[in-house]
């Protein structure tokens, strides 16, 4: 399927399933207000045009016309995209439990682990944490926390 | 002249010690934004908002268009020394610029560029210091329903001119304004499109976008396809052969005049403007044939319109509050974060802000010059700073920086998740610049929608009823049906860069 439609035609029907949505949802608001339209009036037309312009897309992406020049990543460079997606989701997870310090400097260790040796790793890793929490904490006064929920 | 003495009032505000050193760092950060590939001025501008949060509003914003104009004048350095681009609109330098350098004369096409730089910023300063207040005394005249014409317009422009496909960039556009929807409506006090929780009651915050979808996609897409640097060249001798600097000169001028006339028009982005110079220059040459072999009229053209693009495009920002481009866009973000708004107004009633900005523009310029002209050899030697080093660092200063935000760690979700959907919609060649700008203007265009409403004695016919409101929708109109005209019979393409500039 992906390689006869390409992805446009997927897009497509994701964008249309969230203009459905939003659109049912926009009957809870009130159409009418005050001077005409009230709440509710920008996102019915809103979330209406863009089922149809969902539409229209998915057409178009069939007939293959304007097709996007990008292509996706596969192999190693999809594995690449997906090791940073994960890091960057471990640094969140890391930061509520242990606070800003760990979550950092497991951060870095991550990524630059495969790139430089392991003491070089640890000390780039260290300092980097160390100036950026100082960096943000003195100099630009916002505070970040150094426990989290475990402590 | 009155625009001569507020200029001079500005020169005060712009030359205490603090503004002068944030300038400094502006120009400077942009310059090494500009210089390292795969780090452009929207995402540069982006991922330092937060740093400005604690900043007086004049000296951030001071800050935050240095590193605007500062990274034109610092993509340059890689596209003419190494062949890879630092910054789209430097992406047309390459090809005369690195000739030249095979022909050992970096140092020239390095000169000439930042010279034409200078002159193309400078008169595009110079506008706005005269245009700008012109143009925001005429619009004060503005009611809703002009306000409201002008942003459709401006959408619409955006939509008309980037992206390969009409349809794709509509449904950026929608999107765009879909999100600004989110949170407490202005008008009723409705919350919308919050789901029963707190964090969405406030809306999505402007950095929080921003950094997600121009400085995570970015870092994903250049996790694909790293551009490789290969060691700089000695740069020798920044001056043009004296048979050349007439063509030069006349190429900066030319360089200039399209530079600006582009920068004000919205959705019009400077490596459009920088395409239609080269062209022009081709086209006036009186050997085509030189072109792509080292023509120095392809590489001081081109670079100077970028230039000029970049000051000009500031005009109907301050004057009309329109951004017309993405970086734009986050400018007007980090405007509204120090309780600004930009627009007709802004002139009168923040006149020492107005004023100490554009002097700062043109302190700036000349240090970027003087950055340029016998440091270049410096500069080039920042694009070798690995990139495995690089990218874990921009990563802690976008996750950092959305956090310090509002100390919550839920912006930074939702960040990260904006950072995925503009990845995506980059490989789907959807165009991110259309719903920024969107999104940004979405609240006020509702707002300006229901006021016109509100004194209208005849619903929507306000927009038609009245002279200059009238006039703006028929041009929006038609640009419109233009483009839909060129995208059915299959036109489009010929101005297809969806460049996020």
């Amino acid at each position: 399927m992906m390689s006869r439609y390409g992805s446009g035609v997927w897009a497509g029907a994701v964008i249309f399933l969230l203009a459905l949505f939003l659109f049912v949802l926009s009957f809870q608001y009130n159409y009418s207000g005050a001077v005409g339209p009230g709440p509710g009036f920008f996102p019915t037309w809103l979330s209406g045009i863009l089922m149809v312009l969902s539409i229209w897309y998915i057409y178009e992406s069939m007939k293959g016309k304007n097709t996007s020049s990008e292509s996706w990543p596969t192999g190693r460079s999809l594995k690449h995209i997906l090791f940073i997606i994960i890091s960057l989701v471990l640094f969140v997870i890391l930061f509520a439990l242990f606070g800003f310090l760990v979550a950092s400097f497991v951060f870095l260790v991550v990524l630059f682990y495969k790139e430089y040796k392991w003491y070089t790793t640890l000390l780039m890793s260290a300092g980097m944490t160390v100036l950026i929490y100082w960096l943000f904490n003195t100099v630009l006064k916002a505070y970040l926390p150094i426990g989290g929920i475990l402590f | 002249m009155d625009s001569f003495f507020l200029l001079m009032q500005g020169f005060e505000t712009a030359l205490s010690w603090s503004n002068l050193l944030y300038c400094f760092i502006g120009v400077m950060l942009g310059m090494v934004i500009g210089v390292l590939p795969g780090l452009g001025p929207v995402s540069g501008t982006a991922l330092l908002i937060p740093i400005t949060f604690g900043m007086e509003p004049v000296s951030a914003i001071i800050m935050l268009s240095g590193i605007f104009y500062g990274a034109m004048y610092g993509g340059t350095i890689t596209s003419v020394l190494v062949n890879v681009p630092g910054e789209a609109a430097s992406v047309i330098t390459c090809i005369d610029g690195y000739e030249m350098t095979k022909k050992g004369r970096a140092g020239a096409a390095l000169g000439v560029s930042a010279i034409g730089s200078f002159i193309g910023g400078i008169v595009a300063v110079l506008a706005l210091t005269f245009v700008g207040p012109a143009l925001s005394n005429f619009a004060l005249k503005f009611g809703p329903p002009e306000f409201f014409a002008i942003m459709l317009l401006g959408m619409l422009m955006i939509v008309a001119l980037m992206g390969k496909s009409l349809v794709r960039g509509l449904i950026a556009a929608v999107i765009g304004l879909l999100l600004a929807m989110v949170g407490q409506d202005m008008v009723t006090g409705e919350f919308r499109y919050t789901f029963g929780s707190i964090e969405l009651m406030d809306g999505i915050d402007f950095a929080v976008m921003a950094m997600g979808l121009f400085g995570i996609s970015e870092i994903l897409l250049n996790a694909e396809n790293p551009a490789k640097v290969t060691k700089p060249p000695k740069v020798k001798g920044l001056l043009p052969n004296r048979g050349e600097w007439g063509p030069t000169l006349k190429s900066v001028g030319r360089g200039t005049g399209i530079g600006m006339l582009l920068g004000v028009i919205p959705g019009a982005n400077s490596i459009i403007a920088s395409t239609f110079s080269y062209i022009l220059e081709k086209k006036v040459a009186k050997d085509p044939s030189r072109f792509g072999k080292g023509a120095i009229e392809g590489v001081a053209g081109p670079e100077t319109a970028n230039n000029a693009h970049s000051g000009a495009a500031l005009i109907p920002l301050f004057s009309l509050g329109l951004p017309s481009s993405p970086t734009m866009a986050v400018i007007l973000g980090a405007f509204v974060m120090h309780g600004l708004t930009p627009g007709p107004a802004l002139f009168t009633k923040n006149p020492d802000f107005v004023w100490g900005l554009i002097a700062s523009m043109f302190i700036g310029n000349l240090l970027l010059l003087i950055m340029n002209m016998p440091l270049v050899g410096m500069w080039a030697k920042i694009a070798l700073i690995p990139y495995k080093l690089l990218f874990p660092i921009i990563l802690m200063v976008i996750l950092v920086g959305t956090y310090s935000l509002n100390s919550s760690l839920w912006d930074v979700v939702l960040m990260l998740f904006f950072g995925i959907i503009g990845y995506i919609m980059k490989k789907l060649d959807i165009p991110m610049a259309a719903m920024i700008v969107t999104f940004i203007l979405g609240s006020q265009l509702e707002t300006s929608m229901l006021q016109s409403l509100s004194i209208s004695t005849d619903g929507f016919l306000i927009f038609f009823t009245q002279p200059i409101s009238a006039i703006i929708m028929s041009v929006a109109l038609i640009i419109f049906a233009v483009s839909i005209y060129s995208g059915v019979k299959n036109k489009r393409g010929n101005l297809a860069n969806d460049v996020e500039m």
